[in-house]
């Protein structure tokens, strides 16, 4: 007396059934993803439109304001721009002096050795040698240590950091190179301290102008250029605030800080921090 | 949505445990739904063969005749069916100790009672069989997606860990994948849980048919005792 059973029937239906959701999974995600490429629906925004008369009134009041302040904006943008294009003129000539100066000093430098004896002449080119030798390697081992950085560990790149700040240091001796030894530590300072919002894109470019005190304090942070995205603009001024103080520029000469970094431009791109 | 990535080639990427998780609600899912559709058979087989016996029982039929009839049928290799099992364990046990003699009209009632019992409760259990396989799979096939899903997360938070920058595109992929194991679990335990409830109700309205009929039943074979003895 054996039972009705609907075994074997049952054991199809539900292979079949499993099956065939799989398949349309499988099916529906091709069909997506080549769809996906080529079509793109157009984005339809709805309005709800009130027909009250008082209401259309503030509407526009509201767009006249909005207008206004589009203006207001777009003189302020205006006004921005000659004022950027006025402080780059400033950067320029500012530049220019300091490579007269520089010039000048060599000059003097120059005059000197020829008083000097021929064989100090013989040393001092000798030396120089040596050094802007040095210097190369010093600048080739630099930029592999750049690349190479953010694949390291952060402990190990700020020894690093420090011992090559050291080093770079001592080694630069003239005026232009410590200028940029201690424009390489900002930038390392800052970019440690950067952390890119993940709305940052390549093209994006933020200028912001600190101002710095002998001590190494920051002062004050301006955005000069934004990026146009706010989030980035934020977490570059954060990066600079986040510094706080350069320790490394307390022991410069005051007259090449007042020269180079009483007011500093910091450009910031996702990519990389630029001066 | 997503360009690159669908979700065969998240399932394809999970980790061992993730994937081990998933072939288990697979199994699960198909024997649940194995299970669904027999019984959903068999009840609907059950219920239209009450009816058909409930009409031909109240048709005024000579119960000798009716005894035959499934007798014929059973010996045709076709089986008869739930409340018909029962008809015939008491109709059986009632005849064969009216035929000894020398039994009390209680005492006949109670024995064929007995075995109606008897036939009722192998009737009722083989209605319920399997049904506690889909409370089962309805109850735990939840948890064991969400396993695979903690694991999953788990795993795509220790590869996280080793990032020096953490960017959505490193965590989506593992959270995605690790999501697919609950979606699974769910789709396993939805059917399976409003089979169980629909299944019960209706072992219920069917087991309860079988107790009316063997308390009418009962009351037509008391009248026939309490005729005779008279």
């Amino acid at each position: 007396m054996t039972a009705f059973n609907g075994y074997p029937i049952s054991v199809l239906l539900a292979v079949l059934l499993h099956g065939l959701i799989l398949g349309s999974l499988f099916m529906m995600q091709r069909a997506d993803s080549e769809v996906l490429d080529v079509v793109r629906p157009p984005a339809v925004k709805a309005l709800l439109v009130e027909e009250n008369p008082q209401t259309r009134n503030q509407q526009v009041q509201q767009q006249q304001l909005a207008e206004q302040r589009r203006q207001e904006q777009q003189r302020q943008e205006e006004a921005r721009r000659q004022e950027e294009a006025r402080r780059q003129e400033e950067a320029r000539q500012e530049e220019a002096r300091q490579e007269q100066a520089r010039q000048a000093q060599l000059r003097r430098e120059r005059e000197q050795q020829e008083r000097e004896q021929q064989e100090q002449e013989r040393l001092e080119r000798e030396r120089q040698e040596r050094e802007r030798q040095e210097r190369e390697r010093q600048q080739q081992q630099r930029l592999e240590q750049e690349r190479l950085e953010q694949q390291r560990l952060e402990q190990q790149r700020q020894q690093e950091q420090a011992a090559q700040e050291a080093a770079a240091r001592e080694v630069a001796e003239t005026e232009a190179e410590q200028v940029m030894a201690y424009t390489a530590i900002i930038h390392d300072l800052v970019q440690r301290n950067w952390s890119r919002p993940p709305s940052a894109r390549n093209n994006m470019t933020a200028v912001l102008r600190i101002r710095l005190v002998p001590t190494g304090e920051i002062v004050d942070v301006e955005i000069v250029r934004s990026s146009g995205d706010a989030a980035f603009d934020r977490s570059a001024e954060n990066a600079v605030r986040a510094v706080r103080r350069f320790e490394q520029l307390q022991g410069m000469p005051p007259r090449m800080f007042e020269r180079s970094f009483r007011t500093l431009l910091l450009t910031f791109r996702p990519e990389d921090l630029l001066n | 949505m997503h360009e690159t990535m669908n979700v065969w080639s998240l399932i394809l990427d999970a980790t061992l445990t993730v994937k081990l998780v998933m072939l288990t609600l697979l199994l699960a899912s198909i024997i649940s739904w194995v299970m669904i559709i027999q019984r959903y058979l068999v009840l609907n087989n059950a219920e239209q063969s009450m009816w058909s016996f409930e009409k031909r029982f109240w048709s005024g039929m000579d119960l000798s005749q009716l005894y035959r009839d499934g007798s014929n049928q059973q010996k045709e290799n076709n089986p008869t069916g739930g409340m018909e099992n029962i008809f015939r364990a008491g109709f059986k046990e009632f005849m064969r100790l009216r035929q000894q003699g020398g039994v009390s009209s209680e005492g006949i009632m109670a024995g064929s009672q007995r075995a109606m019992r008897v036939a009722y409760s192998r009737e009722e259990e083989k209605l319920e069989k399997h049904l506690p396989f889909l409370a089962t799979v309805g109850s735990v096939t939840p948890y064991i997606g969400l396993f695979g899903t903690v694991i999953g997360i788990m795993n795509s938070f220790i590869g996280l860990a080793q990032q020096s920058q953490a960017t959505l595109q490193v965590v989506a992929p593992g959270i995605a994948e690790a999501l697919i194991a609950t979606a699974m679990g769910l789709f396993a335990a939805i059917p399976a849980v409003v089979a169980y409830n629909r299944y019960s109700a209706r072992v219920d309205a069917i087991a309860g048919n079988y107790i009316t009929f063997t308390e009418e039943f009962a009351g037509i074979l008391h009248r026939q005792v309490v005729s005779v003895s008279k």
